[in-house]
């Protein structure tokens, strides 16, 4: 499943049959479950249940306004067992969500395994049990795949990048370690853009993403990369450092090879070749010959208004994005843009682990699945407050331990609330 | 009132531990402390664990500053099964809190059985699954009790009372039972039908008769003139009165409810909502008021309240509501988001009066709470509170985040589900971020 695979399907259910038609097994799968939220259900007398579905006969024909309706998680702040991740896997099919954007590692760890330098992975991980398995991911994509979720792996660098020099081989390609200081948050640390070694890391890594992750995207993150950490290391002196880290993200993106698509967040000092993907969370910007998904601090942020790391209140993206606020988010000037590909949630780890995942995502992005497979039509704006308590049901009802999204009452009574 | 002793000591030697108390709860307390001090290793021998006590001998003299340390929690808005609420007893019990305030119903449903009213239980709850036997609310303060725990029942009158008018008994003395703004109706208590005073002496005989309690919390707060303005034999009867005006009302209603349930229980103690805003009632000096104000205007209260009691609940810090939304889908009127650090930061002996402060209280409205993320919505944080109850005396930020951060794993290995109160790396290095 790629950017350009059709999801359309049609679904027509009289009182004899129910007719399925899909031009990918992906469409197919939307279909089902568009079928399956068709099914009601009623307690009978003796107390066995019975299943039906009113309003027949029913013709739908369906496909999404946009291509790339994701979720980032990130595994590196806090390590998350794949029994999460799949049970992610399982809330974005009931969605008709199909990106998952793994943020695996991070300046806190290294949990991918390197199978060609596990000490790497061994060191890098917050304890050598705390990993994925080659085996582990293989398996996961797979899962993935099934229920149509494409998986990209996002491999930040080189900021962010601590965890990837913590051997006593690659010791010393670390520029400001720990206790410098340059760094958006702790711990500190960024790979050397001078050391062949760091050459020599980071093509294994990708290998490694290439090997374990079948998607024709691989993200590279490159966001809040500190000059002066690596300016504050005296191997740098008289460096154009800029220039430097341009360089190490064009070789970068050579190692990828051309037949995948390199992905990067708007901040990214090299912006990747034509065809390659920009992650907004900021503004839009129009860049030629650049696909585009959007995640805005302001609407799509997962871990806004709920407490910083430091224990603060939530302080630099405001607060909890509701799903109301993101069902009112027009996407109107960027669906202007031919090059626009949808947006995804992002879910950073500092403060969520396995017991606040579920929680955090849900129901708010079932607002980002319906703004980007329907739009926010004004038709459908009366109802939607309704339609979401049924879908928050059915989360509930399939095991996903969903937010409420208002009161018992105004769910028996929405007609009041 | 009655404060206990809660002291106890706890002597760790290798040769043996001996745990004093003077009360049960006391040796309850001190049990707690001794999990605290156990950890976990690899076995030295063979595979396995074993269990070890660092650091002995140990030497620790306890006892809590404020006596009541408590947690409130909505039963109304969202149902929360007896498994549920048992569960939450023995949290608050690792957590060495004395009070579970059971705010049990509301304008949203009535969820406790009552022999005299029997339709409320089936016509004022959600579904027969969402309610609560008179059986199973005897197993949860049993629970609460063996726990050592003090389980204070509140029902809300005169606002917030739609949930009787179900009962077609007692439709006739709610007001405005059918609403017309955007949300739940409110339904508010006519406190000029003799009928009104007749069911909230039945219902809280019951209620008496259940919670042993020498604290029953009767709420009084949020009440909408409008609905009592509506009704004409109301405006009628403030005129046959000389009742001034719906002030006046409130209070006559309130006196007369005090009345009533002081002939059920005269030892019984009344604890009332109170807010700065909204603060226009005269109360006894045996009242406890327990304000959700903020810290701020807590002085302003104690200046017009200078002989009552207090509880604090100060929304700035102790609404652990706030942040996570409102039910209509816009942002919660409480912002930001209360974090343990904030939590941490209620200093109490700081305040104007500390001597006729009782303790404070984290409430858990419950408009977006279920049982499925309720303990995301607690655990650590909650236990913040505890902390800052048991011992006021400030500690750094970095002795907080740590031995919270320990508490917390001891929690999730209880059982619990528990938010990370920082990264995790933060957890592991504590001195790098703190």
């Amino acid at each position: 499943m790629g950017l350009t695979t059709s999801e359309n399907y049609t679904l027509s259910v009289d009182k004899r049959e129910a007719k399925l038609t899909a031009d990918t097994y992906f469409g197919f799968v939307r279909g089902l479950e568009t079928l399956s939220q068709l099914i009601h259900s009623k307690s009978a007398s003796d107390g066995t249940t019975n299943f039906y579905i009113p309003g027949t006969p029913v013709v739908i024909t369906d496909y999404p306004l946009t291509r790339h309706r994701g979720i980032m998680l990130d595994t590196a702040r806090h390590f998350l067992s794949l029994r999460t991740l799949r049970r992610m896997i399982d809330a974005m099919m009931y969605n008709k969500m199909n990106v998952l954007h793994w943020h695996i590692i991070d300046a806190d760890s290294f949990p991918l395994f390197l199978e060609k330098k596990p000490q790497v992975t061994l060191t890098g991980a917050f304890t050598p049990h705390l990993i994925y398995k080659p085996t582990e991911i293989k398996e996961f994509v797979e899962y993935a795949r099934v229920r149509g979720v494409r998986v990209i792996a996002e491999i930040e660098s080189p900021g962010h990048t601590r965890s990837w020099g913590l051997t006593p081989e690659y010791a010393d390609i670390l520029s400001c370690p720990i206790t410098n200081g340059h760094c958006a948050q702790p711990p500190c640390g960024q790979i050397s853009l001078l050391s062949p070694k760091t050459v020599e890391l980071m093509t294994e890594v990708i290998a490694q993403v290439k090997r374990l992750f079948q998607d024709e995207v691989a993200h590279f993150g490159a966001d809040e990369i500190k000059i002066d950490c690596w300016a504050s290391d005296s191997n740098y002196n008289n460096q154009n450092i800029s220039d430097l880290c341009i360089s190490f993200q064009k070789k970068q993106r050579e190692l990828l090879g051309k037949d995948k698509k390199a992905m990067y967040w708007g901040d990214s000092l090299y912006l990747g070749e034509d065809g390659d993907i920009i992650q907004f969370w900021n503004s839009f910007s129009n860049i030629p010959k650049r696909y585009k998904v959007i995640s805005y601090s302001g609407d799509f942020y997962l871990d806004c208004g709920l407490g910083t790391l430091f224990g603060q209140d939530g302080v630099w993206c405001g607060d909890l994005k509701t799903w109301k606020h993101i069902l009112s988010r027009s996407i109107k000037s960027e669906l202007e843009d031919s090059m626009f590909l949808g947006a995804e949630n992002t879910l950073f780890g500092e403060m969520n682990n396995d017991a606040t995942t579920d929680v955090k995502v849900w129901p708010r992005a079932s607002a980002t699945a319906e703004l980007l497979w329907s739009g926010t039509p004004e038709e459908a704006a009366k109802d939607t407050q309704e339609r979401l308590f049924h879908q928050v049901s059915r989360l509930w009802w399939r095991g996903i331990a969903s937010t409420p999204v208002t009161t018992t009452y105004c769910t028996i009574h929405p007609d009041k609330c | 009132m009655c404060i206990r002793d809660r002291s106890y000591t706890l002597d760790l030697e290798t040769s043996g531990l001996q745990l004093r108390a003077k009360t049960y709860v006391g040796f309850l307390r001190g049990i707690e402390t001794f999990a605290q001090l156990v950890y976990r290793r690899k076995a030295k021998s063979g595979s396995g664990v074993e269990f070890y006590i660092p650091q002995t001998p140990i030497m620790i003299a306890d006892a809590p500053v404020f006596a009541h340390r408590g947690l409130m929690l909505d039963t109304s808005r969202h149902f929360f099964s007896k498994e549920t609420l048992k569960k939450l007893l023995d949290g608050l019990m690792f957590s060495k809190f004395s009070v579970f305030h059971w705010h049990l119903t509301d304008d949203d449903s009535y969820p406790m059985q009552l022999d005299a009213f029997p339709t409320l239980f089936e016509k004022a709850v959600f579904s027969p699954a969402e309610r609560y036997t008179k059986a199973d609310m005897k197993e949860i303060l049993d629970h609460g009790r063996k726990r050592g725990l003090r389980i204070i029942p509140e029902i809300e009158s005169p606002g917030h009372a739609r949930s009787w008018s179900l009962d077609p008994s007692i439709y006739d003395i709610v007001t405005c039972p059918n609403g017309s703004s955007k949300g739940i109706p409110h339904g508010y208590l006519d406190p000029t039908m003799n009928r009104t005073y007749e069911v909230v002496g039945t219902m809280f005989k019951e209620l008496f008769d259940m919670f042993p309690d020498e604290f029953v919390h009767v709420a009084g707060d949020e009440v909408e003139f409008d609905c009592w303005k509506k009704r004409q034999s109301i405006v009628d009867w403030m005129a046959e009165h000389n009742v001034s005006d719906f002030v006046a009302l409130s209070q006559i209603y309130q006196d007369k409810q005090r009345e009533v349930l002081k002939s059920l229980d005269a030892k019984r103690t009344l604890t009332y909502w109170i807010e700065e805003r909204t603060d226009n009632m005269t109360y006894k000096d045996d009242d406890v008021l327990q304000t959700w104000g903020t810290v701020g205007n807590y002085s302003t209260l104690v200046e017009r309240h200078p002989r009552n009691k207090w509880i604090i609940s100060a929304n700035d810090h102790l609404y652990l509501d706030c942040g996570t939304g409102n039910y209509f889908g816009g942002n919660s009127w409480c912002e930001p988001y209360k974090t343990w650090w904030q939590i941490y930061n209620l200093n109490l002996t700081s305040l104007v009066n500390p001597e006729n402060i009782l303790g404070a209280e984290a409430a858990l409205w419950s408009e977006l709470v279920t049982e499925d993320v309720l303990d995301a919505k607690l655990w650590p944080r909650l236990v913040a509170l505890s902390e800052a109850t048991w011992t006021p005396e400030f500690a750094s930020k970095t002795s907080v985040a740590r031995r919270l951060n320990a508490f917390g794993e001891r929690l999730r290995e209880r059982g619990y589900l528990v938010n990370p109160i920082t990264a995790q790396w933060c957890e592991m290095n504590i001195e790098g971020c703190f």
